[in-house]
């Protein structure tokens, strides 16, 4: 039986870019005014790509013709990380255009490529902040192989723990590492190894939502937007530095 | 006459329900070639379930290289498809071909051992279009005919290789760079293979104009980049629907 976004996978360009917001800002600006998150092209995305260096997987659906030009290219999924000098990257949950909210496969495909690309690169962490309260996304992410660290995320009463991992090392605990891309494009994948992708990708998906909701304090995961570069060492609070702990800086977002 | 066929298709893993079609319409009605060779981009062989294709007898699957852009992709892979098989004659087809009643390719692609070459002198698509344009300018000299028609198109070999050598000379750059410097609306690799046939061999060929009618009829062309299978499979031969071919793999 075709499933319902096998067609749609079949048919998507999957990639790892480095400019993202350079090479894709047409299609990310409808994007994410598919998402009612309009704002965060120039709020985010824009000065962001501007002042730190970012890895992004994309997928992307071509019209039939002409190939290129513009309005060539829809996006219909990404997953970001913002990578620092010393190895570690802060990584958003995958964004995915609203009609395949429950296309599991294409976000597990959309990790496990920037997983690959990360490791290849020699990222040796991945790294997301989780409410401190959080149970559904720290218990998939504690399953997945991510260990809560000192890193800190403060905003407002709220408060966001790094839970890192190695990425390799996520890959093998996901059933990703030696999976062909279209098997988990169609998520060719055991019973139990779907389920698995399953809980974790919607866990994600639903616990950053409350972020881009304006409801911060009832966001489970916080989104990787941290510039590393305008980071003190040590941390804004004096924490410790890399030397310690590699994933270890507090960050005060004012919100 | 040739002493040996090869039918080439150029896919990648967006086009594999259509290729699957192709080869199992080619199986069906299809006489006349050695074998099918399969040419597919080492990034695609992660997203494509080949194992139907495994089993088809006289097909061969090779590799070739990644281009950022798999449009232009497609085209150098087919201006090098001497390297990919040893074929005295290399019969060119799309992965959105399908053939849909009986056709000896010895028969229907020669005349009188002459490969039967295809032109277009309608004027359906006008003179300043890219790729009707496109051999005048990598010749270097006016090209009266629409070069630019549809597959199926049977080459010996050397015309490849000719090609290819005729690019550096002239242009002094590989035909791959010579394809990445022109956009994709002004550069078309049949016109070019056809060109070069036309410029420096002509009476090797039979030139046939395709104004009044198809070249090969029992071979239909789809548009994989807006048609599905599952979407023409009612215009096909119910004896390729029994095949299941629309929703395999």
């Amino acid at each position: 039986m075709i499933g319902l976004h096998d067609e749609l996978n079949e048919r998507l360009e999957l990639r790892v870019v480095p400019d993202f917001v350079d090479e894709f800002r047409p299609e990310l600006a409808a994007f994410l005014g598919g998402l009612r998150a309009g704002h965060l092209l120039e709020e985010v995305f824009v000065p962001l790509g501007a002042t730190t260096r970012t890895r992004a997987a994309v997928a992307y659906e071509e019209r039939p013709w002409p190939p290129a030009g513009i309005g060539a290219r829809a996006l219909r999924g990404v997953a970001l990380a913002v990578v620092s000098e010393d190895g570690q990257a802060l990584l958003t949950p995958v964004m995915l255009s609203p009609q395949h909210a429950t296309n599991v496969g294409l976000a597990s495909a959309l990790t496990k490529i920037l997983f690959e690309d990360l490791s290849t690169a020699g990222v040796e962490w991945v790294a997301l902040f989780v409410n401190e309260r959080s149970k559904v996304v720290a218990g998939e992410l504690s399953s997945a192989g991510f260990e809560p660290r000192q890193a800190r995320v403060l905003t407002g009463q709220t408060e966001f723990t790094a839970f890192a991992a190695k990425p390799s090392a996520t890959l093998e605990a996901l059933g990703l590492a030696d999976a062909r891309l279209g098997d988990v494009l169609a998520l060719n994948l055991d019973r139990a190894q779907v389920s698995r992708l399953t809980a974790l990708q919607l866990a994600l998906a639903a616990g950053v939502a409350n972020y881009w909701a304006d409801r911060t304090p009832w966001a489970e995961v916080f989104p990787g937007f941290i510039d590393w570069v305008a980071l003190p060492p040590g941390g804004i609070t004096g924490t410790p530095g890399p030397g310690v702990d590699p994933v270890d800086p507090v960050i005060i977002v004012p919100k | 006459m040739p002493r040996s066929i090869d039918i080439l298709i150029r896919s990648y893993y967006r086009d594999l329900r259509w290729l699957t079609l192709a080869l199992r319409s080619i199986e069906m009605f299809v006489t006349g070639h050695r074998q099918v060779v399969v040419v597919l981009p080492r990034a695609s062989l992660s997203r494509m379930e080949l194992s139907a294709l495994h089993g088809m007898p006289r097909v061969r699957l090779r590799t070739c290289r990644d281009h950022r852009d798999d449009y232009l992709g497609q085209q150098i892979t087919k201006l090098n498809a001497d390297l990919h098989t040893d074929a005295d004659i290399i019969v060119h087809l799309d992965s959105d071909q399908v053939f849909v009643a009986p056709c000896d390719l010895r028969a229907r692609l020669f005349d009188s051992g002459r490969p039967r070459v295809s032109f277009d002198t309608s004027g359906r698509r006008p003179a300043t279009d890219g790729w009707r344009r496109c051999p005048g300018l990598f010749f270097g000299k006016p090209v009266p005919w629409d070069l630019a028609t549809p597959l199926p198109l049977a080459l010996p070999r050397h015309i490849h290789a000719g090609l290819r050598d005729y690019c550096r000379r002239r242009h002094g750059m590989s035909i791959a760079e010579y394809a990445e410097l022109t956009t994709i609306a002004r550069f078309c690799e049949l016109a070019l293979l056809r060109g070069y046939s036309l410029v420096n061999e002509p009476t090797k060929y039979a030139w046939v104009d395709i104004s009044d009618g198809d070249f090969v009829p029992e071979c239909w062309t789809f548009w994989s980049r807006a048609e599905k299978p599952t979407t023409v499979a009612h215009r096909l031969p119910a004896a390729l629907a029994a095949h299941g071919v629309w929703t395999a793999p």
